[in-house]
């Protein structure tokens, strides 16, 4: 019996442990280790007095390998807090659960919003139209010149920031300065190339003479023909990023251009369209594009990068050191990946489509009790020289210095003791925030200064990025129309358009294809963007 | 007078009735305690979200309360049902179903049949945990290891087929092989955990009933056709029509990992279309109206089921 009890009496014991760690919090005390508090007397950016308003901003945390969060009270923040006096509350949470929790408190409307939120991707729209997001142009207007002279000198930016009416109700981060620092291109096997003898392809005729010698001449040089000449991955998605060469845009506008006289076409149904998949599917019947192109994934992908068998794939520039370091890892000496310029076409183009300018909306939710002092707080911490200078470069003297009135990396961020990578040093720091701010090109070249050819790449491909087509906020109606058109258009797309490529439908029956996609609307599809589009051009010209 | 007797004699008579159950709920009070926490669940995440269908007739909008929303009626069925794939669509997920349960539901009860000749020892034992094992091995995983088998340039599938003398197949882009391949991995997956219920249902056959039948001369396969399945039929038919209760709902995650557009016209179903369409924007309404459309015919479908089970064979749900 006294065992019996015993024994009860641990595992219960034992289970009121179990729940104890469960629920344990960490308490992180503020770190405040080499915080230099700058003896700066000129702080003109004191929105409020010091602590008197306390703004909770909800966003993603950040993904710190060292383990760091912003609830820690970051040195960078730090620094926020003290210039402009308002206190900052974090409502943080992992990045791959924070969309999931923000809309759900979004959808349950009102009560205890933050006051400041970074919106999940593509809806801030809807919740604008239910209001549980404030329109903030009327604020911008009042109480944040910094905000106000951006958008007056940049009219593309504040048409593609604006709602149909006008209004606006994000603020997003300005991401061009790495859509040029960093474009995303194809990435090449430069050392296949010496060894092949082969310069640097500059059409898409270069590119299949290139290919073919990548699958017949065993340039990894182990006597079987292993090589994956072109590996794209995840679909049709990457390859449709050749048609650039023909002056189609499907990588990043999804197929909308504008044509020679202002008008908006679909390049779906465009003639060049056919010569574009013909090219496609000559590569793919000789096996020079994976013939796997539709169910590897990207794992896979750098998987065959380090057997040294891919020849080319799509990638981010800076993915140029990654693929050759996966090389040299295992056991590829020479391995050397590069990125070059777009090819040209047969009809003269040459151009690269980069991403779109912003990324990320924060928006003020109507919940917020000082909505003068919220926009006070970003129209310094996003577009104000002083927080624009925090952001990218984080706390003189320690990650950066100013070397005759440029800002440089210390070597604490370009040559980090702990082997961290220049991005994570200054994250840690509060830097580079997953928060709406400007990215400047300028601290972009500062950081890559110590991969030159990096650098020299991408400004080799800068002259021929061209901005894609925009992406325009709607108005309820129009996305209704737009996305229940779109679901059966985008099937038969995608399904017709690999069908082409791999040759399971002949091009005799490229115009039945035409046929049926402007039966299914298309019509009306290009009626929508050509009133969205003709309204960014008016706030475009309302400057 | 004979009336109020009546009124009387009737208030009487409810009053004896509520006392029983008072006393009924009573008695079972340590019972009932026991299931609480289980019907509250149920009461507060199951029924009372059943309100929220009615989204599905709104054009909800995201941070309004679920009693607003303009009515639209029929106006997202109306859009679904339109679709120019909507007869693919549920051609592909009838049919995929419909093959799953046609093969995988036999397998677990041959299975258990063949299981239950050996003798009680290792080797049996060892078969019983191996064939549980691959139900615990994610879906993603398992079509990871799909893709790679049948990979055409250096899968093992197709290294046979080039031994063979064959050329080799892109088995990934050809849509006669995806309903093999999908059904295949999903009954080696799961026939071993599916084999747990009807193991459980033998333990319950009475011994002596096997010795009576070697008495009257009954070989191994007599046996089983007469004693064994008899004896699990209950279980079988219950499940079978358990089953059939989910033909219309194929789930979306094994088969976006496993289709791609050119397969799109064996493979695409139901909860992949919508899923498409929801990426685009958040369409709560319309995915709700597709929701209960499928829920609408998979809940016809088991009546039908159950109603004919109960007349065949007097074993029904309910």
């Amino acid at each position: 019996m006294y065992n019996k009890k015993l024994l009860c009496l641990i595992c219960i014991l034992i289970s009121l442990i179990l729940i104890a760690s469960g629920c344990a919090t960490t308490s992180k005390d503020d770190v405040t280790k080499g915080t230099e508090k700058k003896e700066n007397a000129e702080n003109e950016h004191l929105i409020v007095k010091e602590g008197s308003v306390t703004l909770k901003v909800a966003n993603y945390d950040l993904g710190s390998s060292t383990g760091k969060s912003y609830t820690d009270n970051l040195p960078v923040w730090q620094e926020v807090e003290k210039r402009t006096g308002v206190k900052i509350e974090w409502d943080v949470t992992p990045s791959d659960q924070y969309t999931v929790q923000i809309q759900t408190r979004l959808a349950a409307g009102s009560g205890n919003l933050p006051d400041i939120i970074m919106m999940p991707h593509g809806q801030t729209m809807t919740y604008a139209a239910s209001g549980v997001i404030i329109p903030i142009d009327k604020l911008i207007e009042e109480h944040a010149p910094n905000l106000k002279k951006y958008f007056e000198t940049n009219p593309t930016l504040k048409s593609l920031n604006s709602a149909y009416d006008g209004s606006m109700y994000k603020i997003s981060s300005d991401i061009t300065g790495s859509l040029y620092i960093n474009p995303f291109v194809w990435i090449i096997r430069k050392d296949w190339l010496d060894t092949l003898s082969l310069n640097e392809p500059l059409t898409t005729d270069d590119w299949y003479t290139m290919t073919k010698a990548f699958k017949e001449n065993d340039p990894n040089n182990n006597g079987i023909q292993d090589e994956i000449p072109i590996q794209a991955y995840s679909g049709h998605r990457f390859l449709m990023k050749f048609g650039e060469a023909w002056g189609l845009r499907f990588f990043q506008s999804s197929g909308f251009s504008v044509d020679k006289d202002g008008k908006v076409q679909y390049d779906y149904i465009d003639p060049k369209f056919k010569e574009f998949l013909g090219w496609l599917n000559k590569l793919y019947k000789e096996e020079l594009i994976d013939q796997e192109f539709t169910s590897i994934t990207g794992d896979e992908l750098w998987g065959r990068v380090a057997r040294n068998v891919v020849g080319v794939f799509p990638a981010f520039t800076t993915s140029v050191a990654a693929g050759t370091k996966m090389l040299k890892d295992n056991g590829v000496a020479d391995g050397e990946y590069m990125a070059y310029t777009p090819p040209k076409g047969p009809y003269g183009d040459q151009i690269a489509e980069h991403g779109h300018n912003f990324s990320g909306d924060y928006a003020i939710s109507k919940d917020c009790k000082h909505p003068d002092v919220a926009i006070k707080w970003l129209d310094f911490v996003v577009a104000s020289k002083e927080g624009n200078d925090l952001m990218m470069y984080g706390i003189e003297g320690e990650t950066c210095t100013k070397v005759n009135g440029e800002y440089k990396y210390t070597d604490l961020v370009l040559d980090n003791p702990n082997q961290l990578s220049a991005m994570e040093v200054l994250r840690d720091y509060g830097a580079w925030p997953y928060t709406a701010y400007i990215q400047t090109y300028e601290a972009y070249q500062a950081m890559y200064v110590k991969t030159p050819e990096l650098l020299a790449a991408s400004s080799k491909i800068k002259p021929f990025l061209v901005a894609p087509f925009p992406n325009i906020i709607g108005t309820d109606d129009e996305n209704s129309r737009f996305a229940s058109i779109m679901a059966d258009m985008q099937t038969y797309l995608d399904e017709m358009i690999v069908k082409f490529i791999i040759g399971q439908e002949s091009f005799d029956k490229f115009d039945e294809y035409v046929e049926k996609v402007k039966l299914l609307k298309v019509d009306e599809v290009l009626q929508i963007k050509r009133t969205q589009y003709e309204r960014f051009l008016k706030v475009m010209d309302s400057n | 007078m004979s009336s109020n007797l009546k009124l009387i004699s009737n208030k009487v008579n409810t009053f004896c009735a509520f006392r029983k159950l008072f006393r009924a709920l009573k008695r079972d009070r340590a019972l009932l305690l026991i299931i609480s926490p289980v019907l509250v669940y149920y009461i507060i995440f199951h029924y009372v979200p059943m309100y929220g269908i009615t989204i599905a007739f709104k054009s909800f909008t995201i941070g309004g309360r679920l009693f607003e929303g303009t009515w639209v009626g029929f106006k997202y069925f109306n859009e679904f049902l339109s679709s120019i794939y909507i007869k693919r669509l549920l051609r592909n997920t009838f049919l995929l179903s419909l093959y799953s349960i046609l093969w995988g539901f036999p397998i677990p009860i041959l299975f258990v049949l063949a299981l239950n000749e050996i003798k009680q020892g290792l080797f049996k034992r060892f078969v019983q945990t191996v064939s549980y094992l691959p139900h615990f091995i994610s879906v993603v995983i398992v079509v990871g290891m799909l893709i790679r088998f049948v990979s055409p340039g250096d899968g093992v599938i197709n290294m046979v087929i080039k031994l063979l003398g064959q050329k080799e197949i892109n088995f990934m882009n050809e849509p006669k092989y995806f309903r093999t391949m999908y059904i295949a991995t999903g009954i080696w997956q799961s026939f071993g955990w599916n084999s747990i219920v009807y193991i459980a249902a033998l333990t319950g056959i009475d011994p002596s009933l096997y010795e009576a039948a070697i008495i009257d001369g009954a070989n191994r396969l007599k046996k089983i056709i007469y004693i064994t399945i008899p004896s699990i039929l209950p279980t079988i038919i219950i499940l079978l029509i358990l089953s059939l209760g989910g033909l219309f709902s194929v789930g979306f995650e094994k088969i976006i990992l496993m289709y791609n557009p050119v397969t799109y016209e064996v493979a695409d179903v139901i909860s992949t279309y919508t899923y498409r369409r929801g990426i685009l924007d958040a369409q709560y309404s319309f995915g709700a109206a597709v929701g209960l459309f499928n829920s609408a015919i998979n809940f016809i479908i088991l009546i039908l089921f159950n109603s004919l089970s109960k007349k065949v064979t007097n074993i029904a749900l309910w």
